[in-house]
């Protein structure tokens, strides 16, 4: 299958580029991260295989392979958000919108701890529907697993989540 | 909210790409697909170089006498296939050069030359072709060079050849001065023998001339003197037979002088232009090889080169067998033998066939035919007896088949 690689360049680099810096914090790395999505995907032209997937569910496999070398680092800083939410006051600039970032903050504080502590699996699973909005069956021709492990891997991440938050944020409200 | 939107709302504000990232990666990609495609360019074009090299190559393989199709399996020894069959190509080529010179330094027309010269470069193309096809495999042992004799005896016997006029073309100055003083010595010296004879046959007939005048005076004055008696007259005839005896005696002699004479001015006159023979050359070359080690070292060089030349690529073939089997050449092996165990299978079903259809044959005519010694002596014999004998001579005759398929 010849692939018009400038046509899939328009097409998707912009979702590629925005889940790349939705994951990974540091800007320049995610740019280099959708930049590299490109030039591994022409290198690896050769095996992309049109009867298990769109070109965008490859192109996304990849961009979560490159992404996944630098999984630690996304780890990390979701921890540091958390741990920034807890201490930061807003700044004087922000104190019209105090309370919106207070409720920002607030889910800094839930979410990330979550996020931080899924296995990468059900993370990239995660990631996958929330940022890229992929479909279930694209994470699978995306991942190159099963579509039931991509149910289940998700399904526990957000039972992960709801648990986290019925505990953080809605019991709390509710209580 | 649910815990999805959560998850989206935590990252929203990060995920606009910059449109300078955007043009980076952009620039990036082209430049890669352009730089490929650039040398994807290259690589067509120099394949379409290669197209021909590949044919040049699969005709020289062809002529190593090495199977193409399984060759192919093994790329890495095409080198050596098709330089054998550019060493198969190149020895015919010389070949078949050296029997035109062989063919026009004998006085052969120049197309019946040619004519000479392809066939002969045709059979030693497929006489070595042959030979690199059969050496090898299996045949790697003293076998192989045994069935290079042949081929080896003949290019020894070409290089002994052609190494005459070669050398002849190398000392051409030399052998046609040296043939050229040959000859005119040896003109000289017959047109000194041919003067001597000239000059002894020319006494000869002087003396016949003078005795011819003496008989003809002596008969001229005895036929005028009218008292002669008998004894005279004998004298007379006797005379008349000698003068008749000298004169023809005259004529050979007369005829003699003329050769002599006709071969003194042919001699000269034809000398100037004399193309100086086959022989005469060859025979300047020997005395010049005698007299000149240069000349005689040459001239056995060249026969050593022209034989080593011709059983180059036999020579080659059998030093490539002797050496370790190729993965080729062990892939060929197992394919013949593969083949000829098919073959000697199919042989031997055949032969149980045949076996087996002639057994049911003999079984079929021995029945009918108890069957028919039955019928004949049912009325001769009582029951028990005939049955005995049929029963006996079947037992002797039948086949030990027969008794099994019972």
């Amino acid at each position: 299958v010849e692939l018009d690689f400038r046509f899939l360049f328009e097409a998707h680099y912009d979702e590629i580029a925005s889940y790349a810096r939705r994951r990974q914090p540091d800007r320049s790395l995610a740019d280099d991260v959708a930049q590299a999505t490109f030039l591994e995907a022409w290198r690896s032209r050769a095996t992309y295989d049109p009867d298990k997937g769109s070109p965008r569910s490859w192109l996304f496999g990849i961009a979560t392979n490159l992404l996944g070398r630098h999984i630690r680092s996304e780890q990390r800083r979701l921890k540091a958000y958390q741990r920034l939410a807890l201490r930061a006051a807003p700044r004087p600039d922000e104190q019209e919108r105090v309370h919106e970032l207070l409720d920002a903050r607030r889910m800094q504080q839930v979410v990330a701890p979550v996020l931080a502590a899924l296995p990468p699996g059900q993370y990239e699973v995660l990631t996958l529907f929330a940022y890229a909005d992929l479909s279930e069956s694209e994470i699978s021709q995306a991942l190159g697993v099963a579509p039931g492990t991509v149910k289940s891997r998700l399904s526990r991440a957000r039972a992960a989540l709801r648990a986290r938050l019925a505990t953080e944020v809605f019991g709390a409200s509710d209580g | 909210m649910d815990e999805l939107e959560l998850v989206r709302v935590f990252r929203r504000e990060c995920g606009e790409p910059s449109p300078a990232a955007r043009a980076a990666a952009r620039e990036s990609l082209l430049a890669v697909i352009e730089d490929e495609s650039a040398s994807k360019a290259r690589r067509e074009r120099r394949e379409g170089g290669d197209g021909a090299r590949r044919a040049v190559t699969d005709g020289l393989v062809w002529l190593s006498g090495a199977d193409r199709a399984l060759l192919d399996r093994f790329p890495h020894e095409r080198a050596r296939y098709s330089s054998l069959g550019a060493l198969v190509l190149a020895v015919a080529i010389i070949s078949a050069a050296g029997v035109a010179l062989l063919a026009e330094f004998s006085g052969v027309p120049q197309v019946v030359a040619m004519v000479i010269a392809l066939v002969y470069g045709g059979v030693s193309l497929s006489l070595d072709r042959w030979l690199c096809a059969t050496i090898g495999g299996r045949r790697r042992d003293a076998r192989a060079i045994v069935s290079a004799i042949p081929r080896i005896l003949l290019g020894a016997l070409l290089a002994l050849l052609i190494a005459e006029p070669v050398a002849l073309r190398i000392f051409d100055a030399e052998v046609t001065t040296r043939a050229a003083a040959d000859s005119m010595r040896a003109s000289a010296e017959f047109e000194r023998a041919r003067r001597s004879d000239y000059e002894r046959l020319e006494h000869i007939y002087d003396r016949l001339n003078a005795r011819q005048a003496r008989l003809e005076l002596r008969l001229r004055n005895g036929s005028s003197d009218r008292t002669a008696n008998r004894r005279d007259a004998d004298g007379r005839r006797s005379d008349q037979r000698r003068l008749a005896m000298v004169r023809r005696q005259l004529s050979r002699v007369r005829v003699q002088l003329l050769r002599v004479e006709g071969e003194i001015v042919m001699s000269a006159v034809t000398r100037p232009r004399e193309r100086l023979a086959l022989l005469s050359r060859l025979r300047a070359l020997q005395e010049l090889a005698r007299e000149n080690t240069t000349v005689l070292v040459t001239q056995w060089a060249l026969r050593l080169f022209l034989l080593l030349l011709f059983a180059l690529p036999v020579a080659s073939r059998i030093a490539m067998a002797m050496g370790k089997p190729s993965a080729y050449e062990r892939l060929a092996d197992h394919l013949d033998e593969r083949s000829l165990r098919a073959w000697i299978t199919s042989t031997e079903r055949l032969r149980d066939e045949i076996t087996i259809a002639h057994q049911a044959a003999a079984d079929q005519w021995l029945r009918r035919w108890r069957q028919e010694f039955l019928a004949q002596h049912e009325g001769t014999m009582d029951g028990d007896d005939g049955m005995a004998v049929a029963t006996d001579v079947a037992a002797r005759s039948t086949p030990p088949s027969r008794e099994r398929a019972d």
